[in-house]
Parts: C-alpha cells; sequence; structure tokens
C-alpha cells in the first residue's frame, strides 16, 4: 500500500469500536472512497493448534469449542468427525440426531446474533433489540439441553455425553416453533423494509467469480450464488435423514447475505422440528478404546461458513498434528474484494457482512459473600452506586442536577 | 504403495463415481500415490515437480475448492498439505507434497488464487516456509518484534528464543 498525502490510511483498530475483537482494518481512502486496504489479525493468538497437541484425544474437544464462543458445538464436531474417521468408528444414530440438534439450535442462535448486529452497526438498533430478544429462548433452549448457553461439551468421539430425555422433545419443539413467527417478522423487515434497502442493497457486492477466487464459504459464498454447503456435499449426522434446502441469492450484496441468514434461520427452525419427530431412541455413545494412526479430515457448516479441521495420529494418546481452520479465516480477505470502491459510511456494515466471529461468552455474574452466602452486589445496590456515581459526577463538573432540570418535564409529561 | 495398487481400490462411500475415477486418473498421470481413502476424502502424495500446475488445473477444470493447506514439521523437512474440496461431487481430496528439510520453498499460489494469500503468510510465520512470488509476504500471525527466524510451529522451537532482548543487548 503507497500512502500519499491525499491517499491517507484511516486505520480501523486494533481496538474496532464496535466489533469486540482486536483486529485491524487498514482503510486507504480518497476522499470518501475506499481505494485500497490492508488487514491485521491474530493480536490475540492462543496456539490452540499446539496446545491441541499436547491434550488427549478425548481432551481436545473441550479445547476447540473454545475456539470461539458462537461456533461452540461446530469445532468439536468437526474434530470428532475427523477422530472417527480415523478409528472408522459408526455412530448410533440417536447421537446423530442429538449433535444435528444442537449444531441447528447453535445456527439459529448465531444468525438471530447476526442480524442483531447488523442492525447496531448501521445505527438501527431496533433491529439489534429484536432480534437480540428473540435470541434468547434458544439461549435457554441450549441451556437446558446442555447445561450450558455456550461451550456446550455436547459432542465426544463415539456420540454424545448427555441424552435429552423423550419427554422434553415436546417442550423444545413448542419454544423453536414459536420462534418462526418473529423470525419471518425480521425477515420481512429486513427485505420490505426501504431504508435498509437503502443501506444494504448493491452495497460491498461480492460476485461469484470474486466468491470462488477468494475461496470464501457459508452465508457469505451463499449469498454470492455459490451453492456449497458442507451439511449437504458431505452429509454427516442426521443431514441426509430429513428433508432440507440450501438457500441462495445470487446478488452478492450485503442484503443478499442478510436475506440468506435469515431464511437460513427459518429452514434450521423446520429442521430443528423434523430431527425432535424422528430422533430414535437407543444408544448415545460407542466406546472407542484408542486412536490407531493415520489422517483424516473433518467439516461441519457452522453458522459462519465451512469449519475444517485436520487430525493425524501416530497411534499415541495426543493428536501428532492439528490443523483448525475457522470459517472467518477465508471469509474476512474477500473484503478486498468487496470494499474496495465503497464508501467510508457503507465499509462498517460491509466489514460485518461476512459475520467476522465474535465471542458471546459474557454473562451476569453475581458475587456471593462466602461465609454469610449473601449477594455482595445486588440489583438495589447497583442502582444506588450508579446513581451515587451519576452525583460525583455532576458535582465535579459543576452541572446542574438531571433531577432539577428534568424532574419537572418528566412528571409534567407523565401526568 | 505402487500407483497400479491404488487404482485398484474402490471409490469411498458416497463419492460421484464417475468424477473420482477421473480425478484419480489425473492425479496418477501426474505420479501421486494414494495412502489411504475414507468415507468421502483421501489423501495423496505427491511429487513436487509440476504441482502448482496440477492443483490449478483441480482448481480451475475440475472445479475444487481450495480449504485450507496444513504445514507439518516432519522429520525428513516440511510436509504441506493442500486440502482441495470438490463439493459437488461430495469428495475432499488431501494433496500431500514433501519440502525436504534444506529447501523449505514453495511456489506461491497467491498470485492466482487470492484465497490463498492468509493461509500462505501463516504458513511462513509458523513454519518458516518460503513463498517465492507471494504479492504481499508480511508478518500475519506473529508480531512486528518477532526475532527473526524463529518459527514456533517447527518442533525444535523452544520459548527462550522468542524472548525480547533484554535492556543491556540493545
Amino acid at each position: 500500500m503507497r500512502v500519499t498525502v491525499d491517499r491517507p490510511v484511516l486505520p480501523l483498530g486494533p481496538f474496532h469500536p464496535l466489533q469486540e475483537e482486536p483486529e485491524c482494518y487498514r482503510l486507504q481512502v480518497d476522499g470518501e472512497r475506499v481505494v485500497d486496504m490492508d488487514l491485521r489479525i491474530s493480536y490475540n493468538h492462543r496456539g490452540i493448534e499446539e496446545l491441541s497437541t499436547r491434550r488427549t484425544f478425548d481432551q481436545v474437544p473441550y479445547l476447540v469449542e473454545r475456539v470461539c464462543g458462537i461456533c461452540s458445538a461446530s469445532h468439536p464436531l468437526a474434530y470428532i468427525q475427523a477422530v472417527e474417521t480415523i478409528c472408522g468408528c459408526q455412530v448410533p444414530l440417536r447421537a446423530q440426531y442429538l449433535r444435528t440438534l444442537v449444531v441447528e439450535l447453535e445456527r439459529i442462535h448465531s444468525h438471530l446474533l447476526w442480524v442483531g448486529l447488523a442492525g447496531h452497526f448501521l445505527g438501527y438498533n431496533t433491529v439489534f433489540m429484536w432480534a437480540w430478544r428473540y435470541r434468547e429462548p434458544v439461549m435457554e433452549i441450549l441451556e437446558k439441553v446442555t447445561g450450558s448457553r455456550c461451550a456446550y461439551a455436547n459432542a465426544k468421539i463415539g456420540g454424545v455425553r448427555r441424552d435429552i430425555p423423550n419427554e422434553m422433545f415436546g417442550e423444545i419443539g413448542e419454544q423453536v416453533g414459536a420462534m418462526a413467527g418473529p423470525t419471518e417478522m425480521l425477515t420481512h423487515a429486513v427485505m420490505d423494509d426501504p431504508v435498509l434497502h437503502a443501506r444494504l442493497k448493491g452495497v460491498a457486492v461480492l460476485t461469484e467469480q470474486d466468491a470462488r477466487r477468494w475461496c470464501v464459504t457459508g452465508p457469505t459464498a451463499r449469498g454470492s450464488g455459490v451453492p456449497i454447503d458442507a451439511r449437504r456435499d458431505d452429509p454427516y449426522d442426521a443431514y441426509d435423514r430429513i428433508e432440507w434446502k440450501v438457500v441462495t441469492r445470487p446478488a452478492g450484496d450485503v442484503q443478499a447475505k442478510a436475506e440468506v441468514r435469515l431464511l437460513e434461520t427459518l429452514e434450521a427452525i423446520e429442521i430443528v422440528k423434523k430431527v425432535l419427530r424422528d430422533c430414535p431412541d437407543g444408544e448415545i455413545d460407542i466406546h472407542v478404546e484408542e486412536v490407531p494412526p493415520g489422517e483424516a479430515i473433518g467439516h461441519v457448516e457452522a453458522p459462519r461458513g465451512e469449519t475444517f479441521h485436520y487430525v493425524r495420529s501416530d497411534g499415541g494418546r495426543c493428536p501428532v498434528r492439528h490443523k483448525i481452520r475457522a470459517p472467518s479465516y477465508v471469509n474476512v480477505p474477500s473484503f478486498r474484494a468487496s470494499c474496495i470502491g465503497q464508501h467510508l459510511a457503507d465499509v462498517t456494515i460491509a466489514l460485518a457482512a461476512v459475520d467476522p466471529c465474535y465471542s458471546c461468552t459474557e454473562r451476569m455474574a453475581v458475587l456471593r459473600d462466602a461465609p454469610g452466602g449473601g449477594e455482595l452486589l445486588d440489583a438495589a445496590t447497583l442502582q444506588r452506586l450508579s446513581v451515587e456515581r451519576t452525583r460525583w459526577f455532576e458535582r465535579q463538573l459543576g452541572v446542574t442536577p438531571f433531577d432539577a432540570r428534568w424532574g419537572p418535564r418528566f412528571q409534567e409529561l407523565r401526568s | 504403495m505402487s500407483p497400479e495398487t491404488t487404482t485398484a481400490v474402490e471409490v469411498p462411500a458416497g463419492t460421484d463415481r464417475e468424477f473420482f475415477l477421473e480425478l484419480e486418473e489425473r492425479l496418477v498421470r501426474a505420479g501421486a500415490v494414494r495412502e489411504c481413502a475414507a468415507r468421502r476424502q483421501a489423501m495423496y502424495r505427491v511429487p513436487r515437480e509440476g504441482f502448482v500446475a496440477l492443483l490449478r488445473e483441480l482448481i480451475e477444470t475440475f472445479g475444487g475448492r481450495l480449504a485450507t493447506v496444513t504445514g507439518v514439521d516432519v522429520r525428513d523437512g516440511t510436509e504441506l498439505i493442500y486440502h482441495v474440496c470438490f463439493d459437488r461431487a461430495r469428495f475432499t481430496a488431501n494433496l500431500k507434497i514433501l519440502l525436504p528439510g534444506s529447501a523449505d520453498q514453495m511456489e506461491s499460489i497467491t498470485p492466482w488464487l487470492p484465497g490463498a494469500e492468509f493461509i500462505e503468510r501463516e504458513i511462513h510465520d509458523l513454519l518458516g516456509v518460503d513463498f517465492p512470488g507471494h504479492p504481499r509476504m508480511e508478518r500475519l500471525v506473529l508480531s512486528d518484534d518477532w526475532p527473526e527466524g524463529v518459527y514456533p510451529l517447527r518442533r525444535g522451537f523452544r520459548k527462550e528464543d522468542a524472548r525480547p532482548p533484554s535492556v543491556e543487548e540493545t
């Protein structure tokens, strides 16, 4: 990138104001237009591939589900597929259905998360609040069926770790089915809203040819009319036993990617219903004694695209080499094909369009006093602290207290 | 295993038969030897000469998609495994080439396949393989102040080598 006075470089990052991950986009701009860009990642490289070779085969799934807080069912599954291929073992049918259930629930929550964030990036926070509100029941179902909202520790080599009682199926089906309405409403809101059209249509187009040249996967590829989906192209678990369809859109712009994700959410709801309907009774795992020498790959269609794992075993307790390729790794560089020539204001949503990976691991923590067992900070205390802090700022800055200025006006409005 | 015996092995379950036989024929013609095959995937050892042209043909003519490249530090040098997915035919070919220890160099494929840019930069950072012809061979995974010539995914890597120089040394 040749930097000149009339073509300065605008860094977005390494601490990105919107995307909660360290990454640095260096945008070279000519006025308001992006003319070149470079990307720097790995500010937080964790060395998981190397770490994995020091864990036993059974421990690795717990490690790789921490690659990403959102794809935490897909990464272990891709690894487990590779190991099961090396072992040549056949997983019981019930376990295959239960795995499918969890990865599809994961897809629903990840896609709704993206829709919310996309709204947030556009400054359309109503979409953000709606999407995240409708996403919440899925997190609760995931917590119910796996014990955790993320890092599910569900799949293991040879099957799944925990069974789901058949009595729960009805309840899960009802809750997931109830999401179809709000998701359809959101889909129509995105497809028919003229404001969103103005911001999304024709923005950051990734052509089919470019999608193939940049080797992109998942909704990023399917939004550009490339019909690839690991669930159909290398069917694993229950995907070749139930009917479902691959959603594609030819346009390649941000709107197309949004539509693909929303329609896939609806499709995932249907898949979950079919899985619950067809799930057979039986064993949930087989005993795998040891992993023989060999090598294999496993790929799983994670919400963002194909998660690709390669495992090599020498017959010992640990993998000799474990390569992990997350979907964002191939999707993110395609910005260079889609963002150049775009307006600066459109770049934030263009960068978000491939759903670069975030971690949704943050949850509220309640601190308890060990001897007494009482909450150290309860809601009332937190509110009191917040009010005290505001008062402190007002005194420091010498401004009129908020209540004194706006209190009467609020009273008036309320009455 | 000799090339004659590899062609006798049956088509991996689930893969499109016609496509697979055509692909296998092309690979064998390029001197590839199948090491193992399982459900919808196979591992081939491919000679280094003419590999890039072969890969280009697989991607452009056979409709392959480069999933990623794995670099492995082995006793005789460095192995690069190019994972090529043929999505329509439901098959993944893993093409393994060995770079002897003294010549860790492989022609870059980024000029005609931009999707390989990141993975080639990563392998260069972590294993020290050179990719002549790569348009932007800059640091990707390692930080800018990481010492030159220290490759963290090599077997001989010691943590002490990666320490930043002390104040006295600088």
